[in-house]
């Protein structure tokens, strides 16, 4: 989902990155604070940009199995109650399922939003962006932000990737037969971060063979 | 030829943002509750990196996340998120990441230091994550902390536990 970049349509392509990050946070405050009639705008808007840019529904099934997990567990701690008197007894809320539905919702299209604007923007473009937006601000070095965002979004794809190549070692070798978390938790993660670590490292090394210096010319400027 | 540390260092920093943000995505399952690593990265971000670099990780994360791009949990993303809920725990990171950071740069690298450390961080986090969900859904206290901190806090334990085996292999690893 990270590493969609698909310039599938001309027009939402081309637009400047700056405007599409800007629509973006604006988009994203309205889903938050926006009252139901907002929220039926919005998914409107956002079912015609998705059919307007016709992105295989395959590309975000994946996010879909991600998200609905924790739909779920948003859904049920809305809607359900837990008495905190013996005997502990749960009972079932209706204006905290509504509640827990609106709050999905907001998920489902902020998310949607999101995988949107990573689709029709390069990561060149979102670096020129970011660069751009916190050029005004006193302190920070802009270059370098948009620099480490880059690589944080290149490095996301390839990180999913590893993690399910350890993850998948991890069973071959009946990991879930332990029943010890602190085990399971160590086994996963430390050839992850070893690997991600060796893959930054040659990173690093690779702009510094090619003199990487914050001080060259980016899109925008 | 002398390494460019700083070059060598934001490699890390980025590769910690990035993740931080799969660690939303990446889940053990323990029980029939599977255990997000966000924290887990967060805390070896601060203890691997140091405090100053270990606050780039996380702010470039929560940059990321800022200009809509789908890192935060469950695939959100937006400027709007830091408003919601969750919100007080997305800001809690920076102070926790910088408190765990400190910490282990100012005193010896012991397992005892490092799980001080990563309380402390950890004691930021919940401090400003559950004050924020108080103030956003207007909760009282005993209700905010059983919706926003205890039910977490096993799976913490979990982490903290699994975070001072994995810092010690990867600390000559990482070229400062």
């Amino acid at each position: 989902m990270f590493s969609e970049y698909a310039p599938l349509k001309p027009f939402a392509s081309r637009m400047d990155a700056r405007v599409k990050m800007l629509c973006m946070m604006l988009f994203s405050v309205a889903v938050i604070a926006g009252n139901l009639p907002i929220l039926v705008i919005l998914s409107g808007v956002c079912l015609l940009l998705w059919g307007l840019i016709r992105i295989q529904i395959r590309h975000v099934i994946r996010s879909l199995i991600c998200l609905g997990m924790m739909l779920g567990v948003i859904f049920a701690t809305r809607s359900l109650t837990l008495s905190v008197s013996w005997p502990l007894a749960l009972s079932w809320d209706a204006a905290g399922a509504v509640d827990g539905l609106i709050a999905c919702w907001r998920l489902v299209l902020l998310m949607f939003f999101g995988l949107l604007w990573m689709v029709v923007t390069s990561h060149s473009d979102i670096r020129a962006a970011v660069a751009w937006l916190c050029k005004p601000l006193p302190g920070v070095p802009e270059k370098r932000v948009a620099t480490m965002m880059s690589l944080t979004l290149r490095f996301l794809p390839l990180l999913m990737d590893q993690a399910a190549t350890t993850s998948e070692a991890q069973q071959a070798r009946c990991i879930q037969n332990r029943k010890n978390p602190v085990y399971r938790f160590t086994k996963f993660s430390l050839p992850l971060l070893r690997r991600t670590m060796e893959t930054a490292d040659h990173l690093a090394d690779a702009m510094e063979s090619r003199c990487y210096s914050e001080n060259y010319r980016m899109k925008n400027n | 030829m002398k390494s460019d540390s700083s070059i060598r260092m934001m490699a890390y920093a980025a590769m910690f943002a990035a993740l931080i943000a799969a660690g939303a995505f990446l889940a053990i399952p323990i029980g029939v509750v599977p255990i997000v690593l966000q924290n887990l990265f967060v805390f070896l971000a601060g203890l691997l990196l140091g405090k100053r670099w270990g606050l780039w990780s996380v702010a470039i994360y929560l940059l990321t996340g800022a200009v809509g791009l789908p890192v935060f949990a469950g695939g959100a993303g937006g400027i709007a998120r830091f408003a919601g809920p969750t919100g007080g725990y997305l800001i809690g990171y920076l102070p926790a990441v910088w408190l765990i950071g400190w910490i282990s740069e100012s005193t010896r690298k012991t397992p005892f230091f490092q799980v001080a450390a990563m309380v402390a961080g950890s004691v930021v986090v919940y401090a400003c994550g559950v004050s924020w969900l108080k103030v956003v859904t207007h909760m009282n206290w005993p209700k905010a902390m059983a919706a926003g901190c205890y039910p977490f806090l096993p799976g913490d334990a979990l982490k903290i536990a699994a975070a001072i085996p994995i810092t010690k292999a990867l600390r000559g690893i990482v070229r400062k």
